[in-house]
């Protein structure tokens, strides 16, 4: 009875056109109001508890990283080395679009900002060099969705908090499935564009854009080098990424002033501010629901229901294929990340491995309507229509079905860089 | 009531500045510390997470006056277009009540640790001082809701695309400002 009446508060408060946040903490305050001896501030303090965690740390000030350089000059300069790098190749503009994307996503943990960062210099690039409206729409937004499976990863830092997994991992797992994404993009882009070469090697050209991005070049190396080299922690990385950032942007390049810098910072806390009270309140949930038992009620009940792994790895990716269609990659990745994975290591699924599956499988909801984030950011960075930006995505949609259906059945793409992995 | 908006969006913009500032000078003092004497900063850790909170909890503002919050569109269709005036301060009403009820718990969390003398690990800082920051960002949370719902021309408009890029470059309390049309 009281399950029903949750439900129809939340139908009703969506009715009433509430945001995420606040059907969250209605939620969490109607569960320790009704299940746990009428103890609503409970949800209060799980709100502190929440944005409280060291662990956090990382999330903003990529964030802060990724914007800062999307605002410089520092994606075009990777996109024009990757130009000069695929001229020779068929359909190497195309390439380009998918290696600059990657190139970015490894600087910033955002698949919005990859877009927006390369899809405002590439988009005019592809359509001149002769690729279709349509091509160059899909590429770009399926590329963007590299920035959360390419570390540094927002949604993965979210999963490895609220699921206890280390991040660092989550992060050395990316990589595999994420090169196996750019593979099939660019050999899809390298078939539908075989005739298409903007010209020969040109050594003045790749030597004057190496120049260029000399700066840019080594961030990654730095963030990802830092890391794995014990150098610092990912915490520390992100600081360091925030730093270099600011270094490189103000002083070297002279592309962003203060008062650009302020704004960034405030889009920065924008971005934070709609993310941080969904991951407190969903938080709030989580504990709820493991001090019940229900994640382990789950486990118990589904385990006599799901015949094998292969059955969950269906039914799993089915369900958060559907989720990602209406909830965005951070709400479902932690609303539904501390139910799923238990169930997936009952099945005997790796708890970084069932991670990556997550986010790549959520990744698909940023191009799928009627809530797909980068159809909607493409809309507005491309001055298309929604109809346009759908159908341009849709043959992308099926690349990286495929490219998931590889990246779930084969857990060594994930695991390959992990010891023992 | 539209100074009084403006006064509370500029006040947490520049606390989310200092914070994210807070927050990248002391983890990088940490590490230059660290590899420079061995030895890392006493408390350098917790002063970035007091800047993370400080921009968890203003950023929710900062994202209000921009139209920011993720909204789950489903049932906006079932609504009547001639309701819609009405059924947004309805919205704003009851976004500004949620905010209220947890302005509340939050005040509660703050006198309870208060009166408990909670401090901080390393930096032994009083934790209510610290919780009074969800508390404030809360109530003024509360507070922009029940202005909108009384003068639902100072709500921001939404704008999903520019919440999940968190690109904005116009003025949040002016609604025909076209953020971030120039990307």
């Amino acid at each position: 009875m009281e399950m029903w009446l949750l439900v129809g508060l939340i139908v009703l408060l969506m009715v009433l056109r509430q945001p995420v946040l606040v059907l969250l903490g209605c939620a969490a305050l109607f569960v320790y109001s009704v299940f746990s001896d009428g103890r609503p501030e409970y949800a209060a303090y799980d709100v502190w508890f929440a944005v409280n965690q060291e662990v956090l740390l990382a999330i903003p000030l990529f964030v802060l990283a990724g914007a800062i350089m999307s605002k410089g000059t520092i994606a075009e300069r990777i996109i024009n080395l990757m130009r000069e790098i695929t001229r020779p190749i068929p359909g190497g503009l195309a390439l380009a679009a998918v290696l600059s994307c990657a190139g970015f996503a490894a600087i910033s943990g955002s698949a919005a900002v990859t877009l927006l960062a390369v899809g405002g210099i590439m988009y005019k690039a592809l359509i001149e060099g002769g690729y279709s409206k349509s091509f160059a729409i899909g590429a770009l937004c399926s590329g963007g969705v590299l920035g959360i499976i390419i570390p540094p990863s927002i949604p993965l830092i979210l999963y490895g908090y609220i699921t206890q997994v280390s991040i660092a991992q989550l992060f050395l797992a990316g990589i595999g499935p994420a090169l196996v994404l750019v593979a099939i993009f660019a050999a899809y882009g390298f078939i539908l564009n075989f005739k298409r070469r903007e010209g020969g090697w040109r050594v003045s050209g790749f030597i004057h854009a190496l120049r260029r991005s000399v700066f840019a070049l080594p961030i990654p190396i730095i963030i990802l080098g830092g890391i794995y080299g014990g150098i610092f922690t990912v915490t520390e990385a992100a600081a360091v990424a925030v730093v270099v950032a600011v270094f490189v942007e103000v002083i070297l390049h002279r592309d962003l002033s203060m008062t650009d810098l302020k704004a960034v910072t405030v889009e920065s806390s924008k971005l934070l501010g709609s993310l941080y009270p969904v991951l407190a309140f969903a938080f709030s949930l989580n504990v709820f629901l493991t001090a019940e038992g229900v994640p382990q009620a789950l486990v118990t009940e589904l385990n006599d229901v799901i015949d094998g792994k292969v059955e969950f790895m269906l039914m799993a990716n089915a369900l958060l294929l559907v989720v990602g269609m209406v909830i965005d990659v951070g709400s479902a990745t932690l609303v539904l990340a501390p139910l799923l994975q238990p169930l997936a290591e009952a099945q005997g699924i790796d708890p970084v491995h069932f991670g990556i599956i997550m986010i790549v499988n959520l990744g698909i909801g940023y191009l799928t309507p009627p809530l797909g984030l980068n159809l909607i950011v493409a809309m507005a960075a491309f001055k298309e229509s929604f109809w346009t930006v759908t159908k341009a995505v849709l043959p992308f949609i099926g690349l990286m079905l495929a490219g998931l259906m590889v990246i779930a059945f084969v857990p060594q793409i994930a695991l390959m860089f992990i010891a023992g992995g | 009531m539209s100074a009084i908006l403006a006064a509370i969006g500029r006040a947490e913009r520049w606390i989310t500045i200092v914070a994210f500032a807070l927050m990248a000078v002391s983890l990088l003092a940490d590490v230059i510390s660290r590899r420079l004497f061995m030895t890392g900063l006493i408390g350098a850790t917790e002063v970035a997470v007091i800047g993370m909170v400080a921009v968890a909890m203003f950023g929710i503002g900062v994202a209000t006056d921009e139209g920011g919050h993720l909204r789950p569109r489903l049932f906006d269709a079932l609504i009547p277009k001639a309701l819609d005036s009405g059924l947004d301060r309805a919205a704003s009403a009851v976004t500004g009540l949620f905010f209220t009820v947890f302005a509340g718990l939050s005040a509660f969390m703050v006198i309870q640790s208060m009166g408990l003398g909670d401090r901080t690990e390393i930096l032994r800082a009083p934790i209510w001082t610290l919780q009074a920051m969800i508390f404030l960002a809360f109530a003024t949370n509360a507070v922009r809701f029940f202005i909108y719902a009384l003068r639902p021309d100072l709500k921001p408009s939404e704008d999903l695309e520019e919440s999940s890029a968190g690109a904005a470059d116009g003025d949040p309390h002016d609604p025909k400002t076209p953020d971030g049309a120039s990307r």
